[in-house]
């Protein structure tokens, strides 16, 4: 089921106030039921692939505690860890690399190609691995105590608001959520709802709008100049941006409604001042994931410089790899570690300089900018179709001559849509990020200005919103 | 009552008051703006569904909008003309706009320029009929009907009159400051083709097995029955293609094709004529016939019309 569906207007009303009414020992089985109803809304018999997931880490969890020798521990960990990927593997990367072996085979002349599988990738299937996978690794770690509750492990990895795009939970966070009784509580469903409206927001208002005019150049790469495609990437900087955020925004407000408190995943990382900064800003749940569990267990920095640099690029590059099973995500992972690697001497340089304030604040806003531009260049080849198109889409923009491309039709308007929307996001997110304790009529003290400021949210939304958007991107991963 | 449920009671009640003030004010201005408009597609979808009264009536999606000339239908076949192609619409839009003409005025001949991958499934052409929802209050019995098909409970957020004027306030000012011409609805293009580029949907089209929509087959079926339960002659055309289009692979071409056979509507099919093929000169994009393009067109289609003696005689049998 899609946030941005009607029937979710419908199903998250009614769980809501039945999960309220339900006495607190039946309210879990009520939010494992609404989040099966809410994943078997895309394809129904998937929800296997998922009960097997969970059998396999809940039994590992189990498992793992019980055992008294470390050995056993770790082998049931390896043994949990190869059986979850297993299924991800199968689902997202067996065609891949069936293709490049295929692709290997061809070019050497060999007769040994092997056929792929017709199979469509279960959504969010890599989101609900990783949350299972943290906890066996958790478990393992000594730093959570194993679920005995079937009911409730099950619903730590299906609770519906995170399902199918996160944020990636940790257990230590989210599973004790799940026993604890949860009061109806005003604040609790007023910050909810709101942090959904914002959510929305940026899903309708910003996302689908610029994602009419990026799919129209993206999509059809032969028929467009450089300076129409440095447009279609800044424009799809702010979808992707606002896609996903969006639906952050949108889970952890519903949970909120419910009184469940769920990880940031967000924190306006267009305002970051490297690319550091900005992985500690975007995706900060999977970033964390691959922090605490490959790039320490790889030796993280306690390692030598050479070793250190080396687990950073093999963290993107995993990182690249787990968005999707395509050489583009492979080379936007490791684009993104050899940025970070960069930017380590850049600032090991840089620290030696000190500047007045004046001029601080001016490389502030210049370091601002560049790293939106270097993430803008590893966009390109998030979004483009194939390598092939987006070293093509590079060299076009190296050489940006020509008319700037004015969708037809009735999408004519809608890089005006795109550009009112992204400007109305970038004032919120300026006065949040640097002017947060002057006026806001968001946070007003006087009700009536916040109700007439959140009404006209919605009302925004309403009028410029596209609803035809369709599904998130970050459910294909 | 539990004092917090007391509270989120009262503070979701001044919310909605507010909500539903701010929705029907800025709605209504919308509104009021919306129909006041001069120029532009929307202008003239309310004026065909409200005003437009003519003889023929063109129907049909951008190709019918930029490749009939009215003029040249009024001087060839001596009857008045209206254009009622719709920009970037497709046979669910067209056949609602054709059942909403034809409760108000009965035209003497319907041409339906029809394109040849109508029938297949595309989710884009469910998606465009949020165009009809400004109409909606107008008629919300045909229009909700159709809708409907698109999304089941589309009642309820067309209770908003922000919805319903849903992404049309750019529409309302650029045609304020930037009025655009039409003659009768007839907006022809200039310019000369430049482009080697193949239409992209004719190459997928042709290139993939898509399947027909039962509900777009079932929707052409109507119109033709409509327009003749209305004692309207209706004809079908297909515009001419810059390049070459297989149309015995197009499925959706066959099944309309037949369904007019079956109907007894005549079909002028222009697609692949040879006068259009490769003439970069009549094209102002590889989709679409310009202004040279559409008055060679329209002049072929009313010869045709003409020669047809049949047509005119049914056009005169059925206005008696």
């Amino acid at each position: 089921m899609l946030f941005n569906s009607l029937q979710f207007m419908i199903f998250f009303p009614v769980i809501t106030g039945l999960f309220y009414l339900l006495p607190h020992r039946y309210r879990w089985a009520l939010l494992l039921i609404a989040s099966c109803v809410f994943y078997m809304a895309f394809i129904p018999v998937y929800i296997l692939i998922l009960i097997v997931t969970i059998l396999i880490d809940y039994t590992a969890g189990i498992l793992i505690a019980q055992a008294t020798n470390k050995k056993k521990k770790k082998w049931l960990l390896i043994m949990s860890i190869i059986s979850t990927c297993l299924v991800l593997f199968i689902f997202k990367y067996y065609n891949f690399f069936i293709a490049n072996y295929n692709y290997v085979v061809t070019f050497l002349d060999w007769n040994y190609s092997v056929n792929t599988l017709k199979i469509i990738l279960p959504i969010g299937l890599s989101f609900h691995t990783f949350q299972s996978l943290s906890y066996v690794i958790e478990v393992y770690r000594g730093k959570q105590k194993s679920e005995k509750h079937f009911g409730i492990y099950s619903l730590y990895v299906m609770f519906y608001p995170q399902l199918v795009a996160g944020p990636i939970e940790r257990p230590q966070n989210l599973l004790h959520q799940f026993r604890e009784k949860h009061i109806f509580d005003f604040n609790n469903v007023s910050n909810g709802l709101k942090q959904m409206a914002w959510g929305f927001f940026m899903k309708l208002v910003v996302a689908d709008r610029a994602a009419i005019y990026v799919n129209a150049v993206y999509n059809n790469p032969e028929q467009h100049n450089g300076l129409t495609y440095i447009v279609a990437t800044i424009f799809f900087a702010f979808q992707i941006y606002c896609d996903f955020a969006g639906y952050s925004n949108i889970a952890i407000g519903s949970a909120k409604v419910m009184g469940f408190k769920l990880m940031q995943n967000f924190d306006r990382p267009y305002f970051s001042k490297s690319i550091a900064e900005f992985w500690k800003r975007w995706h900060i749940s999977l970033s964390t994931w691959f922090r605490d569990y490959l790039y320490i267990s790889l030796g993280g920095n306690r390692v030598s410089k050479t070793r250190c640099y080396f687990n950073l690029f093999i963290t993107f590059l995993v990182s690249g790899l787990w968005h999707g099973a395509n050489w583009t995500y492979i080379i936007w992972g490791a684009l993104n570690g050899f940025y970070l690697i960069a930017g380590i001497f850049i600032k090991s340089f840089f620290h030696r300089i000190r500047l007045p304030l004046e001029q601080r604040l001016i490389t502030r806003l210049i370091s601002i900018i560049v790293t939106f531009l270097i993430t803008c260049i590893a966009w390109v080849f998030f979004r483009a179709n194939s390598l092939e198109n987006a070293f093509d889409i590079f060299s076009k923009m190296l050489n940006p001559h020509g008319k700037l491309f004015i969708p037809t039709g009735a999408d004519v308007v809608a890089p005006i849509y795109a550009v009112f929307a992204i400007i109305l996001l970038l004032i919120v997110e300026i006065k949040h990020e640097y002017f947060n304790n002057i006026f806001s009529v968001f946070n007003n003290k006087s009700e009536t200005v916040r109700l007439f400021a959140y009404a006209g949210l919605i009302a925004v939304i309403l009028f410029f919103g596209v609803f035809d958007g369709g599904q998130f991107i970050y459910f294909q991963f | 009552m539990n004092k917090s449920y007391k509270i989120t009671l009262i503070k979701s009640l001044k919310f909605l008051i507010i909500l539903i003030l701010i929705d029907q004010l800025l709605g209504t201005v919308t509104r009021i703006y919306f129909f006041k408009q001069q120029s532009g597609k929307y202008y003239r979808i309310s004026y065909s569904m409200d005003s437009a009264k003519a003889d023929i009536f063109i129907f049909g999606s951008s190709h019918a909008n930029r490749h009939y000339d009215v003029d040249v239908f009024e001087k060839e076949l001596g009857m008045t003309c209206y254009n009622a192609g719709v920009q970037g619409q497709e046979l669910l839009f067209v056949a609602t706009l054709q059942k909403i003409i034809l409760q108000r005025t009965k035209p003497k001949l319907i041409i339906l320029n029809i394109d040849p991958e109508w029938l297949y499934e595309s989710a884009g052409s469910y998606d465009k009929l949020g165009e009809l929802n400004p109409y909606y209050f107008k008629n919300p019995d045909l229009i909700g009907q159709v809708l409907k098909k698109n999304k089941r409970f589309i009642e309820i957020p067309l209770l908003s009159k922000l919805y319903q004027y849903n992404s049309t306030i750019a529409h309302i000012v650029k045609y304020f400051f930037f009025p655009q011409d039409d003659n009768k609805g007839f907006r022809s293009l200039t310019g000369v083709n430049d482009s080697n580029f193949k239409n992209q949907k004719s190459i997928e089209l042709e290139e993939k097995n898509q399947k027909i929509d039962t509900l777009f087959v079932r929707s052409f079926k109507e119109l033709l029955i409509n327009a003749k339960n209305n004692k309207v002659e209706i004809i079908a055309v297909t515009s001419p293609s810059l390049f070459g289009v297989n149309l015995n692979r197009n499925f959706s071409f066959k099944e309309m094709e037949s369904i007019l056979l079956k109907q007894n509507v005549s079909l002028f099919n222009f697609c692949n004529d040879e006068r259009f093929l490769n003439h970069n000169e009549l094209y102002s994009d590889p989709g679409h016939l310009n202004i040279k393009g559409a008055a060679l067109f329209s002049k072929f289609v009313a010869d045709t019309i003409n020669r047809k003696s049949g047509i005119l005689q049914n056009v005169i049998c059925l206005t008696k």
